[in-house]
């Protein structure tokens, strides 16, 4: 249960971006600079509101989750409401997850049977997020500062100008150390991630889709997570999006799920 | 008359579109067997139909929370149980959150036995330690500041106990009567509520009637569910560490004239995202004559949970005699809006050792089919 807390600190952050052009230099200064810029522009969206449906395909079997997310930027972190909806049985259960500026995360659960809100442990970065292909690492947006970077070439992508930057993880325990991003260079929105394994494996793909312009940033309306060794996926799609609806740090209290 | 008030209730329920608003609860309809073994109070088996559902929406510039359950005695109609858990117009003004209605609070951190949570009446049918939540009608006031979430709740007519099951006996063989209308001593309480890094800390006061099932016994043979009068102040700590959640909360009572101060402190492991290790102890100053033998308890306890199979499993032990209360569930969920339950309540022990006043429940047997719609 805990691990649905953690729902999308990037669900939220990492996915909204715009844009303009950038200078280049060197390989890896080039590199890191792209990035840098998606994230700039993944920030200064203030508070949201949105449907989510993820979808797990394993095989012939599908399972979905339906949940509403309301999300707050401010100071001191993110935090990140949600409510499920689906499935059936856990409708009403809230998550709140606070993700604090120097990393720490805490979390908190309301269960509608039981009226009562309860602090829960935070999840390792490496577990599985809803039990979907996503880990939470995947969901939260990692700090430019955690990689190396080095600009492979500039390549259109669906049409678009773009570059392919390559990233390593300065943390040894991380499952996927070396990523490669496919990055528009007009807006600025990854379009691709492939994540390899230390020993050099390319094992799992991130897509992100359907671009919405909100505002003043660009929404991956669609993620799909693909393992590549048996092509199981997650889908997640966002619906009926809105920023600066007027939610407060009052919303993101803990003594408010349920309400 | 309850026959009517069924029909109504569920013609409200029917009428709930969940795809409009977002659902407060899970709307399903559940049926239940239950077998009390010749030890109990009585060897008989029970069929029952529960149908639940919730429902939030925005209105008049505010919000409604609908929530509710019928659960239905199918040889003993009378027994049967119509429950408006929630249905609150709530509205905020700046700072300030207004609810009214119908409904409850869940104040403290323990699920069985918390000392603090004594405004929530609940309905007993098979198992006396975790029956349903009952709502009362209610006023409430929150406020929010920098110093923390300040509650304000007012149960002005407040509901009683439900004894609805075949639990009506105590370890000492007393049949227990439970006539008490709505309307006894009203009650109310104050909690702030704060955060402080990994920490939350909430402090509380309850004045009025208590609602936590107290037994009294007048005569030999006989008891009666009572409401005795309280004073509380309660404090509740919750702290996250690592993998590790600890939580404690305590109360210091007056309780028609008796004293008693209470604590419950225990700690969640979380070792893998499907497991969950519990342990808890609680204290009190008294020998109490509380519906519940657990309150001074060792609790260990565990919850296993893949995408289809829940399987959770509770232990108490009175670590003067011995004796050990279990609670085992398992839930299968073989589709999306399919589940089926098994759960088992049984005890060792000592009888002589168990609080005479206590509801006596040695061994019953629960099968239950869920559909969700």
């Amino acid at each position: 249960m805990r691990k649905i807390a953690e729902l999308s600190q990037v669900l939220v952050a990492g996915l909204m971006v715009a844009g303009a052009p950038l200078a280049g230099q060197d390989a890896t200064s080039r590199g890191e600079e792209i990035v840098r810029e998606v994230e700039r522009r993944s920030r200064g969206y203030g508070d949201l509101e949105a449907g989510l449906v993820m979808r797990i395909l394993e095989g012939d079997r599908e399972r979905i989750r339906e949940m509403h997310v309301r999300g707050l930027e401010s100071e001191d972190g993110n935090r990140t409401r949600m409510t499920l909806e689906q499935p059936a049985d856990m409708a009403g259960t809230e998550f709140l997850s606070a993700l604090e500026d120097d990393g720490e995360r805490h979390q908190w659960i309301y269960l509608p049977a039981a009226r009562r809100v309860r602090r829960i442990s935070g999840a390792r970065s490496s577990d599985s997020f809803l039990g979907s292909h996503f880990t939470y690492d995947d969901m939260t947006p990692p700090k430019v500062e955690g990689f190396t970077y080095r600009w492979i070439r500039d390549e259109e992508i669906s049409g678009q100008p773009g570059a392919i930057v390559e990233r390593t993880s300065l943390d040894d325990r991380t499952e996927y150390p070396r990523q490669l991003l496919w990055i528009e260079t007009e807006r600025y929105v990854l379009r691709r991630i492939e994540f390899f394994t230390s020993e050099g494996e390319h094992r799992r793909s991130l897509d992100l889709e359907q671009y919405l312009e909100i505002g003043e940033f660009w929404l991956a309306g669609r993620m799909t997570m693909v393992h590549l060794e048996d092509s199981a996926r997650t889908i997640l799609e966002w619906s009926d999006m809105r920023v600066g609806v007027g939610l407060s740090a009052r919303d993101f209290e803990p003594s408010r799920l349920g309400r | 008359m309850i026959l009517r008030r069924l029909t109504v209730w569920v013609a409200v329920l029917a009428t709930c579109n969940v795809s409009e608003g977002l659902a407060a609860q899970a709307n399903r309809i559940q049926v239940d067997g239950v077998r009390f073994s010749g030890t109990s109070a009585e060897a008989v088996t029970v069929p029952y139909i529960m149908i639940g559902a919730g429902h939030r929406d925005s209105m008049f510039g505010g919000s409604i929370d609908l929530s509710g359950s019928i659960q239905l005695d199918v040889q003993a109609i009378d027994a049967s149980l119509v429950n408006i858990e929630e249905l609150t117009f709530n509205y905020s003004a700046g700072p300030l959150d207004f609810r009214i209605g119908v409904g409850d609070v869940s104040w403290g951190l323990s699920d069985v036995r918390s000392p603090v949570d004594a405004m929530a009446p609940r309905a007993v049918f098979f198992d006396a330690y975790n029956g349903a939540r009952l709502g009362q009608p209610l006023l409430g006031l929150s406020a929010f500041s920098q110093w923390g979430d300040l509650e304000a709740v007012i149960f002005p007519f407040p509901r009683s106990p439900h004894m609805g099951g075949r639990l009506k006996r105590t370890w000492n063989g007393s049949s227990v009567r439970s006539d008490l209308g709505w309307g006894e001593r009203p009650v109310g309480g104050l909690r702030m509520a704060r955060i402080l890094g990994s920490t939350d800390i909430a402090l509380s006061y309850v004045h009025g009637g208590e609602r936590t099932l107290w037994i009294s016994s007048d005569r030999p043979g006989e008891a009666g569910v009572v409401i005795p009068s309280l004073r509380q102040a309660g404090v509740e700590l919750q702290r996250a560490l690592g993998s590790v959640v600890l939580r404690t909360e305590g109360s210091l009572a007056k309780r028609d004239g008796d004293t008693e101060a209470r604590i419950v402190a225990g700690a969640e492991w979380y070792p893998k995202p499907y497991l969950t290790l519990m342990v808890e102890q609680g204290l009190s100053s008294l020998n109490r004559a509380q519906a519940s033998p657990l309150v001074d308890d060792i609790m260990l306890g565990g919850q296993l949970v893949t995408e289809e199979i829940r399987f959770s499993n509770l232990v108490f032990i009175d670590p003067k005699s011995g004796n050990r209360h279990y609670f085992v569930e398992t839930r299968w969920t073989p589709t999306a809006r399919t589940a089926i339950e098994v759960e088992l309540i049984t005890w060792a022990g000592d009888a002589t050792q168990e609080p005479g006043l206590a509801l006596r429940q040695r061994n019953v047997l629960r099968a239950s089919l869920l559909r969700y719609f």
